[in-house]
């Protein structure tokens, strides 16, 4: 996905990571996705060409894992409550599962693209 | 018994042609891709890369594995996507196919000849770094299945098809189209692949380029591939026997095979000239009668009778046979007609019909090096096999059948066990046995 990104940099830096982790983990935290049991690629917006391309690939059972999560998050909702600490998703288990596979469409489009507008020369 | 003599007799008589300067050896690689080419004086070019990898090396329980390959042909790799390759290919003009027979899958790019370094660099890259990506599966699956269906509907090729399957059984016998019960993952077929796409088996054949060229260009795009070895492959077993295959045509087929000799021996050579000499081609455009006994045969018989002589030949094996499709109230006396002629031949072969069969068989071979097609097809079985046989040795190779060797071989076919297969309504055509 695009956009400007300094997160090569923050990591590298001891001093700045040291700093920012915290606060980043207490916005994953504020943000509640995990208290439902979702993973952050659960939550990406789902109705754009690429995601959903990107989750048509997604081998078989990683999809159904996908629709179980969503399906358990909905029931959370529907029944006013939140997991416990013990039951909600683990930070170790927050796995960018989708992210590769947006990478690889987003490359693919991207191509289609420059392809599209190419203006043709003689050689 | 007898196959197996022959088949031991086939492997001897390769070094001998060798000596006889029908052929010479092939140019290679360093690690190993053969290399051949047919330099002509023509604007464009072609260039395939040619894998011993067909049916016939598909292992157990895969059946159909070589026809998901040959779909999986420039598809996503390492270096570009499917759709690059496409739309490069378009922008230079250039056209990409791929083929699959019984020894090997073949991938052909027909372009201008400035445009050939890159689609060298382009097999190269299919060998080394094909994806083989689940997503692509699905359209390649599909692809697959509506490739079968469409010769599910075609008789022609189930009788080839039953030929040898009932002729070899498995090996050179393995049905060339997947069927639609195939079980074949993209984990399979990049087992297949490392198994398969190694330089060893590998040939990159072209017309239009130079030798020298096409070699110095595969030592680049090649470089990555790993050497492995050969292909191994267990010698083709002749077997024979009857198939009936139902089938919903208004015609009725029979075919009778019987073990041939394998391509580019001195047999093959004299059953090429047999084949000729039988006939059944029509070389002028809707004529209804020709001279060799397979032609009038079939035009006394009329109402859209067609008989024809077939030769293939294999690297290590070979089918001789004879194909006639008539109406089902003729199609006896059609198949009948066919294997009396193929007896006549045996007894003997008058010096007349002699000279024409030769020229036929002389042109047919000439003429084959001057398609891009079936020049492409010819070099790569042969660079396979290790070595190049130019369309002038090929000739040679002709003129030194005598009419003698085409009856002695003639009667050699009959004496093995014949092949019969029936395609079509198989209540109302003949068994095999009813035709000797």
């Amino acid at each position: 996905m695009s956009g400007i990104t300094l997160v090569n940099q923050v990591k590298a830096s001891k001093f700045l990571s040291g700093v920012l982790q915290p606060v980043a983990n207490a916005f994953v935290n504020a943000s509640g996705y995990r208290k439902l049991g979702l993973r952050y690629d659960d939550v990406l917006r789902e109705e754009t060409d690429i995601i959903r391309e990107a989750v048509n690939r997604l081998p078989e059972n990683q999809g159904y894992e996908r629709v179980f999560r969503m399906k358990t998050a909905f029931q959370y909702s529907l029944s006013h409550t939140v997991a416990t600490k013990e039951t909600a998703l683990k930070p170790e288990d927050d796995i960018r599962y989708l992210t590769p596979i947006i990478d690889e469409v987003a490359a693919e489009f991207a191509e289609k693209e420059d392809f599209n507008n190419i203006k043709s020369y003689t050689k | 018994m007898l196959s197996i003599s022959s088949a031991r007799k086939t492997l001897n008589l390769v070094p001998t042609i060798f000596k006889a300067g029908y052929a010479s050896a092939v140019t290679k690689t360093s690690n190993g891709v053969k290399v051949s080419a047919l330099d002509e004086s023509s604007p464009t070019a072609s260039v395939s890369l040619v894998i011993n990898a067909g049916a016939r090396f598909e292992p157990k329980g895969k059946a159909g594995i070589a026809h998901f390959v040959k779909n999986f042909g420039f598809k996503n790799n390492g270096h570009r996507s499917a759709f690059r390759i496409t739309r490069e290919t378009e922008l230079v003009g250039g056209v990409l196919t791929s083929n699959l027979g019984r020894e090997s899958v073949t991938f052909t790019a027909e372009c201008l000849k400035e445009d050939v370094p890159y689609f060298v660099e382009v097999f190269g890259d299919l060998v080394a770094q094909t994806k083989f990506a689940d997503h692509e599966f699905h359209s390649v699956a599909t692809q697959v299945a509506s490739e079968y269906h469409a010769v599910e509907a075609t008789p022609e090729v189930a009788v080839i098809e039953a030929v040898h399957s009932a002729a070899f059984r498995n090996g050179l016998g393995n049905p060339i189209y997947a069927a639609s019960y195939s079980d074949v993952t993209t984990d399979d077929l990049k087992q297949f692949a490392a198994d398969h796409f190694v330089a060893n088996k590998i040939a990159l054949v072209a017309t239009g380029v130079s030798e020298a060229e096409l070699k110095s260009l595969a030592d680049t795009a090649f470089a990555k591939v790993a050497a492995g070895s050969a292909a191994k492959v267990e010698a083709s077993k002749y077997f024979g026997g009857d198939v009936r295959v139902p089938f919903n045509t208004q015609l009725g087929h029979v075919a009778v095979a019987f073990e041939g000799a394998a391509a580019g021996t001195p047999d093959f050579y004299t059953a090429q000239v047999l084949r000729s000499l039988l006939g059944g081609d029509r070389f002028v455009k809707w004529s209804t009668s020709g001279v060799s006994p397979l032609a009038a045969a079939a035009s006394k018989i009329g109402n859209g009778a067609q008989i024809t002589a077939f030769n293939f030949g294999y690297s290590d094996a070979g089918l001789f046979g004879v194909y006639a499709q008539a109406e089902n109230n003729a199609i006896e006396q059609a198949a009948k007609a066919a294997v009396d002629s193929l007896k006549a031949a045996a007894k003997s072969v008058s010096a007349e019909d002699f000279k024409r069969a030769l020229a036929q068989a002389k042109f047919e071979s000439a003429s084959r090096y001057e398609s891009r097609v079936s020049a492409t097809e010819l070099l790569g079985a042969q660079a396979l096999q290790g070595q190049k046989v130019t369309a002038s040795e090929s000739l040679a190779a002709l003129e030194k059948v005598q009419a003698g060797d085409v009856s002695k071989l003639a009667a050699k076919l009959l004496s093995s066990k014949p092949t019969t297969v029936v395609v079509g309504k198989t209540s109302e055509l003949p068994y095999g046995d009813a035709l000797f």
